[in-house]
C-alpha cells in the first residue's frame, strides 16, 4: 500500500516535471520569436485644428479631421539599439521613422488610417548602417481606436572578420542590439553550436567563436538577445562563412540577397524585375542575376519571391 | 512474487507518463500551417450570394510564402467576385483569378515580406489565421458542392524559402432548395484605395534597360481592380506593373489611378523627372504662335478709328 502511494507520487511528479520542461520550451519558443501586446483605447476626438497623417517617433496627434471623428490610429513601442533609426513600414511602404534613445526604447506611431486590416512591418539600422531583418505585425484596425503594439523587440545585427576562417582559428561573431542584454548565438553545424556574450551599455556584443569544434564548409550564424530572460528577440539575420585553410577577411561591401537590380534595397522594384519574369524562360542575363541573388534554380517561382520577402528593405 | 507486483505498477506509471509526455511532444511536432476554408453561410441555397473566405493559420511558424489553387465545380457555383481586400497577403505575384475549362480553378501566390503569423487584434491575445482572400459564390444547383485546395505550398521566412508543414482542408457543403440564412450582401465600400508611391526604374534585365514605372496600391475593403495610367497628354489606359514608359525622355507627368472594385479612385501624380526647359516646349511655342495670329486677325478686322477734326 505504501509502495503503491509512492509509486504514485513518483509517477505524478514525473509529470509535472514533463509538463512543466514542455510548458518552458513552449514559451521559450513563443519569446524567442518576439511575441507583443496589442492593446486598444477609445481615441479622444481631434479638434478641426490639427493636421491630418503623418506618424513620427514618439509623437501623437493627427488623424481623421473632422471636429468630432476621433483619430484611428497605431502606436509601436519597444527596444531597438541606442540612438537608431527605427522605420515603420505600412503595406510594405515606409510610412514612418523615429530614433531611439540611449536605452533603445522607441516609439513611432501612424495616423489617418481608415479601419481595416494592415500589414505593418519595422526595421532599423545600428551605428554602422547594418540593418536588423525585418519584423512584421498583420493588425486589425478599428475605427476611432488607438491601438497599441508594445513590447516589440528588434533583432540584433550580426557581422563577422572573415568570410572564411581557418579551421581552429577564432571567428569574431559582433553586432548591436539593446544595451546590456544576453546574447545567443548560434551557429549551425551537424549540431548546432551556441555561444553566449553580453552587449555593453552601446548595445554592442562581441564573440570570439572556436572554430575547432566545426566541420570543414560552409557555415552560417546568427544571434538573439533576451534581457532577463522577459523579452527575447527574434533571430538575426543569417550570415554565412566558411571553414577552410586559411583565412579571408570579410568585405566591406555588404551582399544583399534578392537585391536584384544592385541597389542597395529589396523593394518594389526588385519584386517588378522578379515578378516579370515569373513563369517565364529566363534570359542568359537573367539567368545570372538569379544565379547570384536568388536560389539559383534556373526559374523563377515562389522560392525566389520568399527570399526576396525575407531581405525586405522598402 | 510480492517483490514484483509494485515493480509493474512503477513500470505501468512511468508508461503513463511517457506515454502523456510524448503525446505532448510528438502533437507540438505534428502541427502544421493549414489552409481552410470559412463561410458564414455553410448551407447556401440555390441561387443565393454566399462569401467564403480562404485562410491560413500559420500555427506559430513565420510563413511568407504562399501559392495554390482552388477547384470547384462551376455546374454547382458561379463566381462572382474575388476580393483581397484586407489579406495576410502584402504583395501579390499572381492575384487570385479564374479559369475554368472541364472545371474551375483560382490560381494564386504572393509574399508578405517579413512573414506572417496570422493577424494580431487588442480583442483576443495572440494571433488569429489569417485571411488570404475572399470569394463571392452563387449557387446554381441543387446538390453537394466542394471547394479543394491543390498544388499549395507555404514558405518560411528564413531566407531559403524553405516549405512548411502544411495541411489542406476541403471544403464540402450542400446546396438546399430552401435558404436556412440570408443571402450575402456586398459590404459597401465608399474608401478610396490607400495612397502609394510609384517608382521610375530601369533595369537591364528587363524592356530592354528602357524607364519603367512599378507600383502598388492597396485597398482594405473590396480590394484593388485596376489601374490606369496617363502619361503627358495621353489618355489613361490600363496598365499593370512593370509598366514601360511611352516617353522615356521622362519629360512628361505621369498620372496613375487604382481604382477598387466598387469604383472608388485614388489619384497619384508623378511630376516629369526631367521637365522641358520652356524655350524647349513645342506647345508652349505653337500656343503662342496661334495667340499673335488671333490677336493680329482680330487687329486687322477692327475698323480704324476716324478721331474728330478740331
Amino acid at each position: 500500500m505504501k509502495n503503491s502511494k509512492k509509486n504514485k507520487l513518483i509517477a505524478i511528479f514525473l509529470l509535472v516535471i514533463s509538463l512543466t520542461i514542455f510548458g518552458f520550451t513552449q514559451n521559450y519558443v513563443l519569446a524567442e520569436q518576439g511575441t507583443v501586446n496589442v492593446s486598444a483605447t477609445v481615441a479622444e476626438p481631434e479638434e478641426e485644428e490639427e493636421e491630418n497623417g503623418g506618424g513620427g517617433g514618439g509623437g501623437g496627434g493627427g488623424g481623421g479631421g473632422g471636429y468630432n471623428t476621433p483619430a484611428t490610429s497605431v502606436i509601436f513601442t519597444g527596444k531597438a539599439y541606442p540612438q537608431s533609426i527605427v522605420t515603420l513600414l505600412k503595406d510594405t511602404q515606409v510610412i514612418a521613422t523615429t530614433i531611439s534613445g540611449a536605452d533603445a526604447n522607441f516609439s513611432i506611431n501612424v495616423t489617418g488610417l481608415s479601419s481595416g486590416n494592415y500589414i505593418f512591418s519595422l526595421y532599423s539600422h545600428d551605428e554602422e548602417e547594418r540593418r536588423s531583418n525585418i519584423l512584421t505585425y498583420p493588425i486589425t484596425v478599428s475605427q476611432g481606436i488607438i491601438t497599441t503594439v508594445s513590447g516589440v523587440f528588434i533583432s540584433p545585427t550580426i557581422t563577422i572578420d572573415k568570410s572564411q576562417v581557418k579551421r581552429g582559428d577564432n571567428l569574431a561573431i559582433f553586432g548591436q542590439t539593446t544595451p546590456l542584454a544576453d546574447i545567443t548565438i548560434a551557429v549551425n553545424s551537424d549540431i548546432e553550436q551556441f555561444a553566449y556574450t553580453s552587449s555593453d551599455t552601446n548595445g554592442i556584443y562581441l564573440s570570439n567563436f572556436d572554430t575547432s569544434i566545426l566541420d570543414y564548409g560552409h557555415h552560417n550564424t546568427k544571434s538573439r538577445a533576451s534581457i532577463n530572460n522577459q523579452m527575447v528577440s527574434g533571430y538575426s539575420y543569417n550570415i554565412g562563412f566558411e571553414v577552410g585553410t586559411e583565412n579571408i577577411l570579410m568585405e566591406e561591401n555588404v551582399f544583399i540577397r534578392g537585391n536584384v537590380n544592385n541597389d542597395g534595397q529589396v523593394n518594389l522594384v526588385d519584386f517588378s524585375i522578379v515578378a516579370y519574369w515569373y513563369n517565364k524562360p529566363l534570359n542568359e542575363e537573367f539567368a545570372q542575376i538569379e544565379a547570384e541573388y536568388l536560389n539559383n534554380d534556373g526559374k523563377i517561382d515562389l522560392v525566389d519571391f520568399s527570399i526576396m520577402a525575407y531581405y525586405w528593405t522598402s | 512474487m510480492k517483490n514484483n507486483k509494485p515493480q509493474f505498477k512503477i513500470n505501468k506509471y512511468l508508461l503513463l507518463v511517457i506515454l502523456i509526455a510524448g503525446l505532448f511532444f510528438v502533437s507540438n511536432k505534428l502541427l502544421a500551417a493549414t489552409m481552410f476554408f470559412e463561410a458564414e453561410n455553410s448551407k447556401p441555397a440555390k441561387k443565393q450570394l454566399f462569401k467564403v473566405s480562404l485562410m491560413l493559420d500559420t500555427q506559430n511558424e513565420l510563413i511568407n510564402a504562399v501559392e495554390g489553387k482552388i477547384i470547384f465545380d462551376n455546374n454547382l457555383l458561379e463566381l462572382i467576385e474575388i476580393n483581397e481586400g484586407g489579406s495576410i497577403i502584402a504583395l501579390w505575384i499572381q492575384k487570385p483569378i479564374y479559369q475554368c475549362q472541364d472545371i474551375c480553378q483560382i490560381n494564386f501566390s504572393g509574399i508578405t515580406p517579413g512573414g506572417s503569423k496570422g493577424i494580431l487584434s487588442p480583442y483576443y491575445q495572440g494571433y488569429r489565421p489569417g485571411k488570404v482572400f475572399d470569394i463571392i459564390f452563387k449557387a446554381k444547383n441543387l446538390g453537394l458542392a466542394n471547394l479543394s485546395l491543390n498544388q499549395a505550398r507555404v514558405l518560411l521566412n528564413d531566407g531559403l524559402g524553405t516549405p512548411a508543414q502544411l495541411a489542406l482542408s476541403p471544403f464540402d457543403f450542400e446546396i438546399l432548395d430552401i435558404a436556412t440564412l440570408p443571402s450575402y450582401t456586398p459590404v459597401e465600400d465608399d474608401y478610396p484605395p490607400e495612397s502609394f508611391d510609384p517608382y521610375i526604374s530601369k533595369d537591364d534585365s528587363i524592356f530592354d534597360g528602357k524607364y519603367f514605372l512599378v507600383f502598388m496600391a492597396h485597398d482594405k475593403n473590396s480590394g484593388i481592380d485596376y489601374y490606369e495610367i496617363s502619361e503627358g497628354l495621353r489618355p489613361y489606359t490600363r496598365a499593370v506593373s512593370p509598366y514601360l514608359l511611352k516617353y522615356q525622355s521622362l519629360d512628361k507627368t505621369i498620372r496613375i489611378k487604382a481604382v477598387d472594385k466598387a469604383g472608388n479612385q485614388k489619384l497619384i501624380t508623378l511630376p516629369a523627372t526631367y521637365p522641358k526647359a520652356w524655350y524647349k516646349n513645342f506647345w508652349l511655342f505653337a500656343i503662342a504662335i496661334v495667340v499673335l495670329i488671333f490677336l493680329a486677325v482680330l487687329n486687322k478686322r477692327q475698323p480704324k478709328q476716324k478721331f474728330p477734326q478740331k
